[in-house]
């Protein structure tokens, strides 16, 4: 008995070695071809990761809560100590406000006359959806946010999404509950933006470190642009609406003109993505494989 | 010959299956929204050292196929190229494999050492496949740091592992 055992072993023991071998070598294989085929962008590749995240989102969600509450717990007790130091600060802040308030009134009241004199036709008007934002990428190589809200709340592909701040980047990819936004320094982002008060079109390209610098711009333009300029989206490309706040230029020497985003999406609970109906260049992606609910 | 229960087998089989499941929540554990504000690319590397651990010490617990799935979830899940986390973890265990004498019976700070080795080796190819895919030179700074949290985390990780080792998995 033990004799056949060992002798049925000394058999196999070389196949399954083979077998193993080529099992490992096919995986690598399979690896490198789905990376030819994340980075060709075929469209299965993000349906399929959309799919995993629609179904993980309540696991997320239910894990987020325990976390959120101790979280605001802290805050509390942060806030708490804070408070006389705070109200000071707020008192002296709405003074100031009140007075740029004014000022507000008093431009808008111009700027609607001035609109009215020369007929100016407005941009569309804007739709917007809040959502939590779930998870921060985990990946070292990407730099993305899983919000909380997908096709059935109305988000689309290529929109715009902002904080308090500014803007933090726009929607790559949308699940039926979930979608992605591509942060502005991220990789693959490429922004239409200009400086506020020029109309010089330039792209700000992320490059995953935290200061996205300015391509793309004409070498007058670059030369009159200091450090402190702000940065706005611009319409060039009818992909965005212009004039939302980006960020300013922090930066300006052998690494190019660098940009510190205006909105610290690190420590954001909710974002916006607005809608304004702009599709720009972006295409839907062509549909490969019937969708789920073909008829039902 | 001593019959085997049904309570038995299934034990067998979730003890089996324990490594795999541990590093499946692992690869799941960058995206959790935990509100630590720390920025990202500080994460480290959970599932390299889980595939470093077992490689080394029970590689037939967390087999290849095993792996190739685990990182694919990782890189679905996580944004970025799919395939780019499995493609790691399995050359990681495909070079470690026939390393294994090296290591097993030696003391823990070697097992650091190599995991040092490993974790530098795993960013670097990494950052390689993305600035060669996207012909782009992306910041470097996430890989280092990434590499930097993965060695300094990897004590931490490794006592999880060898409590899960033998606590669970050590009488399979």
């Amino acid at each position: 008995m033990q004799n056949r055992t060992e002798a049925v072993f000394r058999l196999t023991a070389p196949l399954k070695l083979a077998v193993a071998r080529a099992a490992f070598t096919l995986l690598v294989a399979a690896s490198l071809g789905l990376i030819a085929l994340s980075r060709a962008e075929v469209p299965v590749v993000e349906r399929v990761r959309m799919l995993l995240l629609d179904q993980l989102a309540p696991v997320l969600a239910a894990v987020a809560q325990p976390a959120e509450a101790l979280d605001r717990l802290t805050t509390d007790i942060r806030e708490l100590m804070a408070l006389r130091q705070e109200n000071h600060r707020l008192r002296a802040e709405l003074e100031r406000l009140q007075q740029w308030q004014e000022a507000a009134l008093r431009l808008e009241a111009e700027n609607s006359s001035l609109r009215s004199s020369l007929n100016v036709s407005t941009p569309p008007a804007q739709r917007f959806v809040t959502a939590t934002v779930m998870a921060d990428s985990g990946a070292a190589f990407a730099r993305q946010l899983l919000i909380s809200a997908g096709s059935a709340q109305g988000v689309t592909r290529g929109a715009v999404a902002v904080v308090a701040e500014g803007l933090i980047g726009r929607i790559s990819d949308v699940g039926e509950r979930t979608a992605r936004i591509l942060l502005l320094t991220d990789l693959n982002s490429r922004l239409p933006v200009t400086i506020e008060g020029s109309r010089q079109p330039m792209i700000l390209a992320g490059d995953n470190g935290p200061l996205p610098r300015l391509t793309y711009l004409a070498t007058d333009a670059s030369q009159r642009i200091t450090v402190g300029d702000r940065v706005v989206t611009s319409a060039h490309g009818g992909a965005m609406p212009p004039g939302l706040l980006i960020g300013t230029v922090a930066e300006i020497g052998a690494r190019g003109i660098l940009v510190r985003p205006a909105a610290d999406w690190s420590a954001a609970e909710f974002v916006r993505v607005l809608d304004y109906g702009l599709r720009g260049v972006l295409q839907e992606a062509p549909q490969l494989a019937p969708t789920r609910r073909r008829g039902g | 010959m001593a019959t085997v229960s049904l309570a038995d087998r299934l034990d067998h089989r979730l003890r089996c299956i324990t490594p795999g499941l541990v590093t499946l929540i692992l690869a799941l554990v960058p995206v959790l929204p935990f509100g630590w504000n720390v920025p990202h690319p500080a994460v480290p590397a959970l599932t390299l050292m889980a595939a470093y651990y077992w490689t080394l010490y029970r590689p037939d617990l967390l087999p290849p196929a095993a792996i190739f799935g685990i990182g694919i979830v990782q890189d679905l899940v996580g944004g970025g190229l799919v395939g780019v986390t499995a493609l790691t973890l399995l050359i990681t265990y495909g070079a470690l494999l026939g390393q294994r004498k090296l290591f097993l019976g030696k003391p823990f700070w070697l097992a650091w050492a190599g995991f040092a080795v490993v974790a530098v080796a795993a960013a670097g190819l990494q950052y390689a496949l993305v600035a060669l895919l996207y012909w782009r030179l992306p910041a470097a700074d996430q890989a280092i740091m990434q590499a930097a949290t993965s060695i300094l985390a990897f004590p931490l990780l490794a006592w999880f592992f060898i409590r899960t080792h033998r606590r669970v998995v050590a009488r399979v």
